[in-house]
């Protein structure tokens, strides 16, 4: 058990040695038989668990991390994450495997490509396993980057380039929408384990945020298994290189969704929103890939579609499967955890059939140049072992017998014809139009899974459209194929054993309250019931609509191209870009004056509600003093100087108006028994007068401002209204004086500091250190002048140079 | 006193919102002397004796505004003077006193 | 320890004299010898602060305090100002004649940044604002013959005189209303009265907008694109960076010590502000096509996700605020590091300038990435806990909305950073390669291991700040 974290681990810690090992053997020997012994290793420990597994035994390990925010790498291995677990390490395997012959030693590189790889792999493992959601959500987020990574490989490509912004994007902000619901469902629990939540599934059901942290949840999900509208980045990654495509975007990554929603099914699930939602969304995406895959002609972009729409097929048994939690009764509800069961059956057959479906174009594509099958055909006699690998794929993609498809296509059958029979959820009004709209999907699904077979292979040869000659793949690159293709027929003939010690228990751990109580029948022959005319239908149209294809192809180019969704997408970040020059274009404009503007309007609007709306209006003026002559010429004086200025023509009337102020502020001074300020402000004011007149041998003359009346206007009225906000909020501020005027303590300057002047008192005592500051600041300003003029003369000398 | 500050805050505004460089300084200028008033005016406008020790009056004006302002005239002269400085080194530069052509790189 | 306590605010004015008393004294050529004199004393004076860890003290009635909090903070300028002087080495044969008053005047700065963050009033905060305001208005002058770089500093400094005075305004209308400007008398005073009065909450708002000019909160941001682009990049560096955190360290110790007694009012007000400035920061951000200017408005953004902290105002938001200020440090500077060794290189920092980037510099693209990554709060990278902690603070406050528009538009500026990763790791590439000399080397070193090691195991630095913060309440 204590070997678990170490080899969990494993995938981050090779792939810093990765650098070393493509530096030291690539010469030599391929990087990929390194990496290869990593997945294995898991593998092999994972496999040990296997027996516990069976016997529904869950383990819990935990390792502190923050643990002050109750964030720890807590593990738990139940039969989801078991099976999800082995997924990962064996198709890790098989693609590693593949990937050794698919990319060549001498142009790729290799070393970047295994890492990116690897940092997958544990990233992957990590979030089927982990328990904490904050710690899911990371591991979330590096499966996007590592994803990103990948399908930017070949990044000189235009496309590449494209697709990974795109997957990036709708990955990670669907991760940001799930950790938002993930906050949510914490706020509702208290908790950040995902355990600890099971047990709370009543109280969480019954908050108010139930619904908002359901959907939040929901996207995080649909965008990583490209539900309907987040589809888009799916086909768009079939950039990457094909190992990527086989492991990442059929086998492993797009489950990760899957694996959201089956595990959180216990706590949402048995509401009707949980069931419309999920196995609605499941169902217009398993419409919509089915649909769109019959049109395509690039065979991994057709294999995109169906991935989609097998996503789609596996989202809707989820959903189905979730009415199960809402009966009390275990007979009840256990009807309804067939669509659980077979949920949980078609994701284990989809990776085998999928992967093998990909590797097999990927070796047309390696071997011949090209995945077109318009420029494909009669490829059978050249590539006999790849024809019979893409038969046992596609039929079993398609539900025919003797493929494992054919199994989890009847159950998904059986599922949809219990729910069409459900008492609850409108489904009595529903149900029969699910099934029909599913069915029909799945004839579309075999149409397409006849494309590939037959257009690939059958037919005549077209050897001349192609720019190399087609021969038969490497023994090496076959034997991943080959073994995923044993596996989809052994799983047809050993369905028990599959079921008895993988599918039953992760069903049970996705619904524990029907715990011991799932007894699936998973037969090859049961009689003519109506799952099985209905395969026999799809079987009857779906040939129909093959042959009649090229008819009702045309169909498709009625459907508006403005319409589709990749053109939306665009559109939208066009849009947003756009909308984002134009706030930037009208706010930014770098012009002072409107900074200006912006910012004092504000302060008048948020000082002028702040005042009104607390009544903080007060004219108190019977404190005050009595307003003497001398104070009243003095205060006309600084009115009429400040005019002064403003309508001053010539620049030393102003400069003179300016330093006329500054005088009569210190009379001012004197007036109100401020010696020293008066003093002081004589000196600085002097100065700076001086300083004016100085710079005026610099500075241009004043022009008349040929400001336009508008903005005039507009500087006037936010001017008075910063006047009269100043003024009103000043004679309040008057109107209160609550507390004793003097600061008690400064009385005691002389007996502390000796000092009879309590303003010195205050300057050089009790706040020595503020002087300090103070005589620093001016220093700087100094220092300030002295570099500037510095320019200068470096300026004038290159002046002079040139 | 409190409508004077209002009237210099008024002015010294509108100054800065104005186009020419020596006019946002003045305009500084003014709403500096305007602060240091209304700081004097928090000091409520009394007219005790000035807060020197021994000077035999019944109350003297708080001391503390008084810091507060000598402070901030200092910090004032500071400011004013580098502005001085670096818009004469701007002119000199960029060759325009106008801040309305100042307007740095255009967003994309 | 008593005023030994003050040894690194006196070690570091002296040092700032001796540096521009060296550049006075000896030859051009060895002049280059004051930036190993800034580094080492600055180096010098955090081991200092280490020193005196545990220690502390109240200066001059309340004035000026020495505490758990001032330390994290003289912390986090000092490495802040260590690492840009690593960084700026090449950079500054710009202004080669006045490398040591550059020094001298960034020390000052520092100073100034280390005042506001352990003043205990108003008056000593309002100088050691200006100290800092003041030093950065000569260094966003600094680049010689670049109007651009002239204009930056007339900008800043119309705006910042405007906002001085907004801010003195606001401290005198807290002083009628208090009758103090010592924090602790300011709050026992507030304790004692029944109702808030108006003029106090027109003080606070005053502050406020004072603060968030330096903040560059939204709508006082409009001055940070332009002289963050005309400044010399380590300068803006500093300033996206330092001045920021030393405003929020300021704003945080008020609203906590002097005024929590009109708490009501200043969340909402921050809150809002917090809200706007996320949303208007990464928006416009969005359509930037010059690294320096995208980061630029990108740092407008993380101080809106800073404020978020200040305004959940509980302990879980300070401690983020703290938190996020820190890793901030490592990975904007890291950014910013890597900008100005390409803009030295090329003489541009458009994106066209990084394209291609990770062929030409393989380190150094990778360690934008993962800066960037960290500015967007992807996990593991610093940035995500960070956010963790912010966001956190405010639900538990009650501010879900906050949260969740901080949430949504994180996911906007990964457009944007990853918009640039992306154009280094697949854009064409020119054939030039970018030279990183030994110090820039070891700031980049310093960023990237920061970001990564506070992302992997927050635990320390949290304690960190959880102490930092235990000492305000």
């Amino acid at each position: 058990m204590s070997w678990f974290y170490p080899i969990m681990s494993t995938p981050f810690l090779s792939a810093l040695l990765v650098p070393l090992l493509y530096k030291r053997f690539n010469s030599r020997i391929h990087t990929g038989w390194f990496i290869l012994l990593v997945p294995l290793t898991i593998f092999c420990h994972l496999l040990s668990y296997v027996r516990m597994i069976a016997f529904r035994k869950t383990f819990n390990l935990t390792l502190p991390w923050i643990p002050s925010y109750g964030i720890n790498l807590t593990v738990n291995i139940d039969g989801l994450s078991f099976i999800f677990g082995l997924i990962i390490a064996g198709m890790g395997f098989l693609v590693v495997l593949y990937s050794i012959y698919y990319m060549s030693r001498h142009k790729e590189a290799l070393d970047n490509f295994y890492i990116y790889l690897l940092l997958f792999m544990g990233s992957m493992l990590g979030l089927v396993f982990v328990d904490n959601i904050l710690v899911l959500y990371l591991f979330w987020e590096l499966t996007s980057i590592s994803s990103f990574l990948l399908i930017a490989f070949w990044f000189e490509r235009q496309n590449s380039r494209a697709a990974a912004g795109k997957s990036l994007l709708i990955t990670i902000f669907g991760g940001l929408s799930m950790l938002a619901g993930f906050l949510l469902l914490h706020i509702i629990t208290d908790t950040y384990s995902i355990g600890a939540m099971m047990s709370q599934a009543e109280m969480i059901r019954s908050h108010s945020l139930f619904i908002p942290a359901m959907i939040l949840i929901l996207i995080g999900a649909f965008t990583k298994s490209a539900q309907f509208p987040f589809s888009i980045w799916l086909p768009a990654a079939m950039e990457a290189p094909t190992p990527v495509s086989a492991y990442l975007h059929s086998a492993t990554m797009v489950k990760a969704g899957i694996y959201l929603v089956a595990r959180f099914t216990i706590i949402f699930g048995g509401t009707s929103e949980w069931f419309w939602l999920v196995s609605g969304a499941g169902l217009i995406t398993l419409l919509y890939g089915s649909i769109s895959a019959v049109k395509q002609t690039d065979l991994k972009t057709l294999l995109a579609y169906s991935t989609i729409s097998q996503l789609g097929l596996i989202m809707t048994l989820l959903g189905l499967g979730s009415a199960a939690l809402y009966f009390d009764s275990i007979q009840e509800g256990a009807i309804y955890a067939i669509a659980t069961f077979a949920a949980i059956f078609h994701m284990l057959n989809h990776s085998t059939f999928k992967g093998c479906l990909f590797m097999v174009v990927g070796i047309i594509d390696y071997e011949l140049g090209t995945r077109d099958i318009k420029r494909l055909g009669g490829l059978f006699h050249l590539m006999p072992i790849s024809f019979l690998l893409t038969l046992a794929g596609s039929l079993a993609m398609a539900g025919f017998p003797p493929f494992n498809g054919f199994l989890s296509k009847e159950l998904f059958f059986a599922a949809l014809l219990n729910a069409a029979q459900m008492p609850i959820f409108n489904m009595p009004y529903w149900g029969t139009i699910l099934a029909f709209l599913a069915w029909f999907a799945s004839v579309l699904t075999f149409v397409y899974c006849l494309t590939i077979l037959l257009k690939t292979f059958m037919g005549r040869a077209r050897g001349h459209k192609l720019k190399k000659k087609p021969r038969e793949a490497s023994m090496g690159m076959l034997i991943s194929p080959f073994i995923l293709a044993a596996l989809v027929i052994g799983i047809f003939f050993y369905h028990q054993v599959f079921s008895q010690y993988l599918l039953i228990p992760a069903g049970e751990a996705v619904l524990p309250t029907l715990s011991g109580s799932m007894h699936i029948e998973v037969k090859a022959w049961h009689g003519f019931s109506t799952e099985l005319l209905m395969t026999l239908g799809v079987i009857a149209a779906g040939i129909l609509l093959y042959i009649t294809m090229s008819q009702w192809l045309r169909i498709y180019n009625y459907y508006p191209m403005g319409l589709t969704l990749n053109s939306l997408y665009e559109l939208f970040m066009e849009k947003l870009e756009g909308g984002s020059l134009a706030i930037t274009k009208g706010f930014m404009t770098g012009s002072v004056r409107h900074y200006l503007l912006y910012i004092l309007t504000f302060i008048i609007l948020v000082m002028g509600a702040a005042m009104l709306l607390l009544k903080g209006i007060s004219f108190d003026s019977s404190q005050d003093a009595v307003v003497s002559f001398y104070e009243l010429a003095l205060l006309l004086g600084m009115i009429a100087t400040a005019v002064t200025v403003l309508l001053a023509g010539a620049r030393l009337t102003a400069v003179i108006a300016v330093g006329a102020l500054g005088f009569l502020v210190v009379f001012f001074f004197v007036l109100f028994r401020a010696p020293d300020l008066a003093l002081t402000q004589l000196v600085v004011e002097t100065v700076t007068t001086v300083l004016f007149l100085l710079c005026f041998y610099h500075l241009p003359q004043l022009r008349k401002e040929s400001i336009p009346i508008g903005s005039k206007a507009v500087n006037a009225v936010v001017s008075v209204g910063v006047g009269m906000i100043m003024a009103v909020v000043a004679l309040s501020a008057n109107g209160l004086r609550s507390f004793a005027p003097i600061s008690s303590y400064y009385e005691n300057a002389y007996v502390l500091a000796g000092a009879k002047n309590i303003v010195n008192a205050i300057l050089v005592d009790f706040r020595g250190f503020d002087t300090m500051l103070e005589i620093l600041v001016l220093t700087l300003a100094g220092l300030g002048v002295y570099t500037l003029i510095k320019l200068r003369w470096a300026g004038g000398k290159e002046d002079e140079a040139a | 006193m409190s409508i004077v500050v209002g009237i210099l805050f008024a002015i010294g505004t509108y100054l800065i919102l104005s186009k020419t460089l020596l006019r946002i300084i003045l305009g500084t200028s003014i709403i500096g002397h305007g602060v240091n008033l209304l700081i004097l005016t928090m000091g409520g406008l009394k007219k005790g004796g000035p807060p020197i020790i021994g000077l035999n009056t019944q109350y003297f004006t708080d001391p503390l505004p008084q810091a507060l302002i000598l402070t901030a005239i200092v910090i004032n002269f500071a400011t004013t003077a580098l502005l001085l400085v670096l818009s004469y080194r701007a002119y000199a530069v960029v060759g325009t006193d106008n801040v309305e052509q100042l307007r740095g790189l255009e967003d994309e | 320890m008593g005023y030994l306590l003050l040894a690194p605010e006196m070690l570091l004015t002296v040092l700032g004299i001796v540096v521009l008393a060296l550049g006075l004294i000896l030859p051009q050529r060895g002049k280059k010898v004051t930036g190993a004199v800034a580094m080492i004393g600055t180096l010098g004076i955090l081991v200092v602060v280490f020193w005196q860890f545990g220690y502390e003290a109240e200066f001059f009635q309340g004035v000026y305090g020495i505490d758990a909090y001032s330390h994290f903070f003289r912390v986090l300028f000092l490495s802040a100002a260590l690492i840009i002087f690593a960084m700026a080495g090449n950079y500054l044969h710009l202004f080669s004649e006045r490398q040591s008053e550059w020094y001298s005047l960034m020390l000052f700065a520092t100073l100034g940044m280390i005042i506001m963050a352990s003043s205990g009033d108003l008056i000593t905060l309002y100088v050691g604002m200006e100290l800092m305001t003041i030093s950065f208005y000569i260094l966003s002058a600094y680049l010689l013959d670049d109007g651009r770089s002239a204009e930056a500093g007339l900008k800043y400094l119309i705006l910042g005189a405007l906002s001085s005075a907004v801010m003195l305004f606001g401290i005198s209308l807290i002083y009628a209303s208090s009758g103090s400007t010592v924090f602790a008398v300011v709050y026992q005073t507030l304790q004692a009265q029944v109702v808030t009065q108006p003029v106090l909450i027109a003080g606070i708002i005053l502050l406020i907008a004072g603060f968030a000019f330096k903040i560059a909160l939204v709508p006082f941001h409009m001055w940070a694109p332009d002289i963050y682009q005309g400044a010399p990049t380590p300068v803006t560096a500093y300033l996206a960076v330092g001045s920021k955190a030393a405003a929020f360290a300021a704003l945080l110790r008020i609203l906590v010590t002097a005024l929590p007694a009109a708490h009501y009012n200043w969340t909402m007000l921050l809150a809002i502000l917090a809200a706007v400035t996320i949303i208007t920061g990464n928006l416009i951000a969005l359509a930037q096509r010059n690294v320096k200017r995208l980061l630029a408005y990108s740092s407008i953004a993380q101080a809106g996700y800073i404020l978020v902290g200040l305004a959940a105002s509980n302990v879980y938001g300070f401690k983020g605020v703290l938190f996020y200020a820190m890793l901030y440090v490592f990975s904007n500077i890291g950014a910013f590091a890597v900008a100005t060794l390409v803009e030295t290189q090329s003489g541009s920092s458009d994106f066209d300038a990084f394209s291609g980037l990770a062929k030409r510099a393989p380190m150094l693209a990778a360690i934008m990435t993962i800066c960037m990554l960290s500015l967007a709060g992807i996990p593991p990278m610093a940035g995500f806990a960070g956010k963790f902690y912010l966001f956190s603070g405010a639900i538990q406050s009650g501010y879900l909305w906050l949260a969740f528009i901080g949430l949504i538009m994180s996911m906007v500026s990964v457009y944007y950073y990853l918009n640039v990763s992306r154009l280094m790791y697949i854009g064409k590439s020119s054939e030039q390669s970018v030279p990183v000399p030994a110090m820039a080397r070891v700031a980049l070193l310093v960023c990237l291991v920061g970001t990564l090691i506070i992302g992997i195991y927050p635990q320390p630095l949290s304690q960190f700040a959880e102490i930092a913060i235990q000492v305000l309440y």
